[in-house]
């Protein structure tokens, strides 16, 4: 009896000496290649999750980049359609602009060109705090039109100012009274030098705004000069209009009316009797 | 005496004056004149260089964007006592104008969505 269960024993420890070699090279192997196969396949998500994230962040760059480029075409043609930019005004104007767009172009091909998510992130925030075409670009262009429009107008009254006191002092040498239309011109003037003195301080103010000069110095700035064009339109220009509406009539009367006051000449015939 | 004086005077006498003239007198001369014109001619030219000139003062007001006005599209036309009343007339429509397009640039600013300029999200 000893000897049959010791002779098991022996069997049976042999059996399990070589069964469990191959038991455990079969199994672990197996593990080993899941879990092998498990990681290739997290690793292949995560690069499509990445890839996709790519091409998402790269459109949406794209589609930043040709809304902001339309924005400043629609100011170019604000620009050449306008009848009281001068010139060398237009052309400075337009240069601004093109070059925005230049640069948006350009950074458009490099951020399509990217190949990895953290660049390309950069590169689309750059659309934004390289040019702030909303926040300062498009106010600043707006207003500079504005502003160079209103002084073309004030220079062209300005321009007149020289030759309506010519009128004035030639009525004056007729020994007409011309105190009420001297009164008005002078007015005229005064309100046109604060208009320009206004205008031009605005636009260099305007024109030292950048995009590197933040949101809330920009925004400050163009608040102040809107301040002050609807100022120059609700009460300079409406003070000047309301002058030369007053300066009319007194030109007609004064200029249609050439007998000069005084004694009648010996030759106007008078009745006898 | 009077032998080494009289010798002495003679050696002392100037030499007597050529009569017919000679080229090198002719070349003084015309070296003389020359000097004299040339004198002339400078002393008019500094004289019309120091003569003040007239400057023509600016009549239009200094702008800051860019050259003094010009190239605007309405031209204007000389202010007579028959026209005045007209041009006023016109200028007050012109400013009636630039007032309604400053209105008008003014309602596209305020429109302008700044918050496009947010780099949240990216």
């Amino acid at each position: 009896m000893n000897k049959f269960i010791k002779l098991s024993l022996l069997t049976g420890s042999l059996l399990l000496l070589v069964a469990l070699p191959a038991f455990a090279q079969t199994y672990g192997g197996q593990r080993l290649l899941n879990e092998t196969n498990r990681l290739q396949n997290i690793a292949s998500k995560d690069a499509t999750v990445q890839q996709n994230q790519l091409q998402n962040l790269i459109k949406r760059a794209d589609n930043l980049i040709t809304n902001r480029i339309s924005t400043l075409n629609t100011l170019l043609t604000r620009i050449q359609n306008d009848s009281r930019l001068t010139a060398s005004e237009k052309t400075s104007l337009t240069s601004d602009i093109q070059n925005d767009i230049t640069g948006l172009t350009a950074l458009k091909t490099k951020i399509d060109a990217d190949t990895d998510i953290t660049t390309a992130r950069t590169d689309a925030k750059t659309i934004i705090t390289n040019y702030y075409i909303y926040a300062i670009f498009e106010p600043k262009m707006r207003l500079l039109i504005i502003l160079n429009n209103l002084q073309t107008v004030t220079t062209n009254i300005q321009n007149l100012i020289p030759q309506i006191q010519t009128i004035i002092n030639t009525l004056q040498s007729q020994g007409k009274d011309v105190s009420q239309l001297q009164t008005l011109l002078s007015d005229v003037n005064s309100q046109l030098q604060t208009i320009s003195t206004t205008l031009t301080k605005d636009v260099t103010s305007v024109e030292n705004i950048t995009a590197s000069s933040g949101i809330s110095v920009a925004e400050q700035a163009f608040a102040q000069v809107r301040q002050d064009v609807a100022q120059i339109v609700r009460s300079g220009f409406a003070k000047i209009r309301s002058d030369f509406a007053q300066m009319r009539p007194l030109f007609s009367q004064l200029i249609i009316n050439k007998v000069t006051p005084g004694p009648t000449s010996p030759t106007s015939t008078g009745s006898a009797s | 005496m009077n032998e080494e004086l009289n010798t002495n005077t003679q050696a002392q006498q100037p030499p007597q004056p050529v009569v017919n003239s000679t080229p090198t007198a002719k070349n003084n001369k015309m070296v003389y004149a020359i000097a004299a014109f040339v004198l002339v001619v400078v002393i008019v030219g500094a004289v019309y260089l120091m003569l003040p000139k007239t400057s023509v003062a600016p009549t239009t007001p200094a702008r800051q964007t860019a050259q003094p006005n010009q190239g605007t599209q309405t031209t204007q036309t000389k202010v007579t006592p028959s026209n005045v009343g007209q041009t006023l007339q016109n200028t007050d429509t012109t400013m009636q104008q630039a007032i309604d397009q400053a209105n008008s640039d003014l309602n596209d600013i305020s429109k302008i969505n700044t918050s496009q300029d947010s780099t949240s999200g990216l």
